[in-house]
């Protein structure tokens, strides 16, 4: 019998006196509360802020209209539709893929404008009186995989890695870590790994499994070890945007009270993941579809209606 | 807004909804929090209790007056709304029940509220039944309704068998110690007593116990902070559900002190007790509109 919950067991980290601090981010107002609130609590331990760039503008437009055409449409399937289906078929199906793909891009644009509304409604006050702790200011790095962005880290030579929204890292740079490589991530592991969690937790319409993780990092999307593991309080009336942003907050305090424990006593209690169990989700997976079942839900109070039952008893 | 004073009851303020508490009441996000408290201070001034009743002896307020009060004693107020209130140049009111605070007895309903996370409430219903318990009722209202020490030791026996020894052990930390309330107190916040577990002492399965209760709280906060409380907080206070003798065992055993009430109405006159308006979780100008409404 699989058990419900992950194993715990016992990590012990190397004891030191320098408990040096990288932080690596992306670039939006959740993640520049992550890096602020993480130089508020741990100052001068902080010796570095790296801001991932992600490409964007009308290249990156047209990479996710193509990917997107190609995976759900490649040449040879359309071949082999035409030879099957004939040309009037075929057209149908071309014209409905390009609606269904641009309009999933389109889906996407709205969702990034509702997402940074969302921030700026729950976070701007915060960030604004967050910014006097700052004690370094984001360097940008373009490829976080490269081996200039490893050199860096080992001259650097944190004990704590700390990330929010990043790619996946290689074992050389988790390895470079003295004391912990910690991700936060957002969205309840194991059953939610990997990119737009939160987005799919609320398309099963698993409120219960909203929340966010933070784990020891290894080369698997948010598979490491839990640390910690926790719900988000949430607002009658939020969007499906706005929960993300709570998540996000919750996790970024779960991350501080973790770099906490480690400081403190450096052996800490580890939830295995057990590989099989939950999903992991890719970014390409998110389609108009699921973020319109979305949308539908709130529009119908599903969120509002669902806190208030499960609240009663 | 009219000038009253409204004393605003909160229980917890956090980015987290633990599963101890998400059955209890709701838990407010501190950026909810903060948009309120801004209203509010658009509005009128933040008072303490101390200075609220003072304005009710010089004849009632001249403006609009709020006062933030907490129960339970959970530890995110002092994380989370600490901060925020000391933005505005609020200071608050918390009330603290002895037995959690000094981890000597986990409060009962979170325990219900734990189980419903983890499908314990089959357990539960059954372990009710030669209490009465009817398939269909509601849990929550059948425990307060038929509020006995054997219900609680039932409630602990199903909880004990559903979770381990690491979570019974950590689950303490939702609420605050004592070393941490100190701070709160050192930064002017009356400290107030909400008995000594918990349970409905005002209601006449308990009303017994009222004196025992407070006093054990009463006698764990001046151990604690060298000073006695000023406020006895009822809980569970179901207007509808008072014991006949309350205000009797309180006139026999409150000496001085306020009884803080639940009740949706600003406090007008002076006397034995305050009222408190529960604070629905919403934003800023929502809080307003519904404390114009009362």
């Amino acid at each position: 019998m699989i058990p419900k919950d992950p194993l715990q067991n016992k990590v012990t980290l190397p004891e030191t006196e320098d408990h040096s601090i990288v932080i690596v981010t992306m670039g939006e107002l959740r993640h520049r509360r992550f890096a602020l609130r993480i130089q508020q609590e741990f100052g001068g331990l902080v010796k570095g802020w790296y801001q991932i760039e992600k490409p964007g503008g009308a290249s990156n437009l047209i990479e996710k209209i193509r990917s997107r055409a190609l995976s759900d449409y490649s040449a040879a399937d359309l071949r082999r539709f035409y030879r099957d289906n004939g040309l009037r078929e075929s057209a149908k199906r071309i014209i409905s893929g390009g609606s269904e793909a641009l309009s999933t891009i389109n889906e996407l644009r709205n969702r990034r404008a509702r997402q940074q509304k969302a921030e700026q409604d729950i976070f701007k006050k915060e960030v604004e009186s967050l910014k006097r702790y700052a004690v370094c200011s984001p360097e940008t790095v373009e490829d976080p995989g490269s081996d200039a962005f490893l050199e860096n880290i080992r001259r650097i030579d944190p004990y704590f890695f700390l990330s929010l929204g990043g790619p996946l890292y290689g074992k050389k740079l988790i390895e470079t870590i003295r004391g912990a490589a910690i991700n936060q991530h957002a969205g309840r592991a194991p059953d939610y790994r990997g990119s737009d969690t939160v987005y799919w937790t609320l398309y099963h319409r698993d409120l219960t499994r909203l929340g966010a993780t933070v784990h020891l990092m290894n080369t698997g999307a948010d598979a490491g070890p839990i640390l910690k593991r926790a719900n988000p309080s949430l607002c009658p009336g939020d969007t499906a945007e706005a929960c993300m942003a709570r998540v996000v907050a919750l996790g970024t305090e779960l991350l501080i009270s973790c770099v906490k424990d480690i400081i403190d006593n450096k052996t800490v209690t580890v939830f295995q993941q057990i590989p099989g169990q939950g999903m992991t989700y890719t970014a390409s997976q998110l389609d108009g579809r699921v973020l319109r079942c979305v949308a539908r839900d709130f529009k119908n109070n599903w969120l509002d209606n669902e806190i208030e039952r499960l609240k009663g008893f | 807004m009219k000038a009253k004073w409204y004393i605003l009851l909160y229980h917890n303020v956090s980015w987290e909804e633990s599963p101890f508490t998400r059955g209890l009441f709701d838990t407010c996000p501190p950026d909810i929090f903060s948009d309120q408290l801004e209203h509010l201070s658009r509005e009128g001034d933040f008072v303490s209790l101390n200075q609220g009743l003072e304005s009710l002896r010089g004849g009632g307020p001249d403006r609009t007056c709020f006062s933030i009060f907490f129960d339970d004693g959970l530890a995110d107020v002092r994380r989370y709304a600490l901060p925020v209130m000391e933005q505005y140049g609020a200071t608050g009111s918390i009330s603290v029940c002895s037995r959690f605070m000094m981890r000597r007895e986990f409060y009962w309903r979170a325990k219900m509220s734990y189980l419903s996370s983890i499908d314990g409430l089959r357990f539960l219903r059954s372990a009710l039944k030669p209490l009465g318990y009817k398939t269909g009722m509601s849990i929550k209202k059948f425990t307060l309704d038929n509020f006995s020490p054997d219900l609680v030791s039932r409630i602990d026996d199903v909880f004990t068998l559903m979770t381990d020894e690491r979570l019974r052990k950590t689950m303490f930390g939702i609420f605050d110690s004592p070393d941490s309330i100190r701070l709160l107190k050192e930064k002017g916040w009356d400290i107030c007593n909400h008995t000594a577990a918990h349970y409905p002492v005002g209601e006449e399965s308990s009303v017994g116990i009222f004196r025992e209760q407070y006093e054990e709280c009463e006698s764990a906060i001046v151990d604690a902070f060298g000073q006695p409380s000023r406020f006895w907080v009822l809980p569970f206070d179901r207007p509808g559900r008072r014991a006949g003798g309350l205000m009797e065992q309180f006139n026999a055993c409150g000496g001085d002190r306020y009884m803080a009430l639940v009740e949706n109405q600003p406090v007008k006159t002076l006397s034995r007790t305050i009222n408190r308006i529960p604070v629905p979780v919403c934003r800023g100008a929502q809080l307003l509109r519904f404390l114009k409404s009362l």
